[in-house]
């Protein structure tokens, strides 16, 4: 029977001389116990994973940095298919080469297919490289790719 | 149910479905109150109360933010059922007790109220909100009343919602083919798991067929479709079973629906059926604040189970229950689905 209390791992946390406060003990608690329901096995067995276990013994890196690379492997382990999709929409749209003062962001989860589109806009500048841009991002559609069909293991 | 304790409200106790309940279960203590006030640590799930139903009997199913809604209503005739689902909105109602609303004349009052007001739509109404329709029947015998009564009104669809197999005492109604009684369907797998006290799926799709035989239409729930491994082959079995034994022309509706829940349920499921691995799928907060799964999980099955069921069927009306319509759309489904158009 695996244990889903994440006290113990967040303890083992604390002992890499991470010293996540409240708010990062809720996150962590959270995708802990969710794995470890999910996968049958006990939350501390999760920081033996190559990747977490590598995380939290870099002391090469702070203690923040550590914390966000370990809520981001979580994440990942905990949201396979959110974390790709992500990781693909990302790629399509730094090759997109947007011009740096413009920014393209998905719903929440692509619970829709719509974007928001923002640009920073300075009269003097002109808007003819933003204008070429929004072309080039109409040429694809984004959330689609992002959401290209995976293999159902299941 | 086999009620330990039952509360009357002194304004119904007179009425026969009170005295009915009352005489079925003559073992429990009754006590008569003027009005029930529910609270904390008031009343327990063993509990039953026959109250007056004082607000509105029929409402609006309140769907869910940001995504479609079928202009479903609700009849709210009681609270409480007993197939204690896992995934069940109820339990955030812990030891709430059975209720019954027992001032019917006024609910069918209000029901031919509501359909004159909408003459010239059909108003899909339905009983399955908040209890089983036939489960309750075994405190009730409502639907006794409620088939041959609300059948009467030209512009209804009565839809009677279940996971029972105990349709006897509804075949002989006269429902003026203005009933539809309806099966909420999973995978035996399923079922298993997470509809404990439920009848097995192949009970209910042969109470289906017998219902199809007394002439009512019949409907189908997958909701929650619940992804598992296994879950493909499993419900292509079901929708093997349904099509071997029902007459797809008898069909009225088919909908799908995948698992979902409010935030604040979950820690209940994992506390209450700590065997219950529903809660750890991908499940994200949707533009309602409800957990579901992540699109493309929902997509899969959705795209599965329409395709199993068009592989019998173009004509049954397959709908999505509270996704986006631009989803029922790119699937092929109907989006909003209503029986006006």
């Amino acid at each position: 029977m695996s244990d889903n209390n994440p006290d113990k791992a967040l303890k083992k946390i604390e002992s890499y001389g991470l010293r996540p406060g409240k708010n990062w003990k809720k996150i962590l608690g959270d995708l802990l116990s969710d794995i470890a329901g999910r996968d049958g096995i006990g939350c501390e067995e999760i920081l033996l994973l190559p990747d977490i276990e590598a995380i939290l013994e870099n002391d090469n890196e702070s203690a923040p940095k550590r914390l966000e690379k370990l809520k981001n492997a979580l994440y990942k382990l905990r949201y396979p298919r959110h974390s790709a999709a992500l990781s693909r929409f990302r790629r399509h749209v730094k090759d997109l080469a947007l011009p740096t003062n413009m920014k393209i962001t998905p719903v929440p989860y692509f619970e829709s297919k719509r974007l928001m589109i923002e640009v920073v806009y300075e009269h003097e500048n002109g808007l003819d490289e933003e204008i070429e841009a929004i072309k080039r991002i109409s040429e694809i559609n984004l959330v689609k790719e992002a959401l290209e069909t995976e293999e159902d293991n299941n | 149910m086999r009620p330990k304790k039952i509360i009357i409200e002194k304004d119904v106790a007179a009425l026969k479905i009170s005295k009915n309940i009352i005489s079925k279960y003559n073992y429990a203590p009754v006590s008569f109150v003027d009005r029930v006030k529910l609270g904390k640590d008031k009343y327990s799930k063993d509990d039953l109360v026959i109250a007056k139903q004082r607000g509105r009997f029929v409402k609006r199913c309140p769907g869910t933010p940001a995504y479609n809604c079928c202009q479903y209503h609700v009849l709210n005739v009681g609270i409480g059922c007993e197939t204690g689902c896992t995934y069940c909105f109820l339990h955030h109602y812990m030891n709430t007790p059975f209720i019954v609303y027992a001032n019917i004349d006024d609910l069918i009052s209000e029901v031919e109220a509501v359909c004159a007001d909408s003459q010239n739509k059909i108003l899909r109404i339905g009983t399955g909100e908040f209890i089983d329709s036939i489960g309750f029947d075994d405190l009730t015998d409502l639907n006794k009343i409620l088939v041959p009564k609300l059948s009467a009104i030209s512009n209804i669809a009565l839809e009677i919602k279940t996971k029972s197999k105990k349709v006897d005492s509804l075949l002989d109604l006269d429902h003026q083919g203005r009933v539809v009684i309806s099966w909420s369907l999973n995978s035996q797998t399923v079922a298993d798991k997470e509809e404990p006290e439920a009848d097995p799926i192949m009970d209910r799709i042969f109470a289906a067929k017998r219902a199809q035989e007394a002439g009512y239409s019949v409907g189908f729930h997958f909701d929650p479709l619940i992804y598992y491994s296994g879950w493909k082959d499993d419900y292509g079995k079901v929708v093997d079973q349904i099509f071997s034994t029902i007459d797809p022309a008898g069909i009225a509706w088919i909908s799908l629906g995948a698992l979902r829940f409010n935030p604040g349920l979950k820690p209940i499921i994992k506390l209450k059926f700590p065997k219950s691995k529903i809660v750890y799928q991908e499940m994200v907060p949707g533009l309602d604040g409800k957990l579901r799964y992540f699109i493309s999980i929902r997509k899969l099955l959705f795209e599965r189970m329409t395709f199993n069921i068009r592989s019998y069927s173009k004509k049954i009306p397959v709908y999505l229950c509270m996704e986006k319509n631009e989803l029922a759309k790119e699937l092929g489904l109907i989006a909003n689905f209503n029986l006006n158009s």
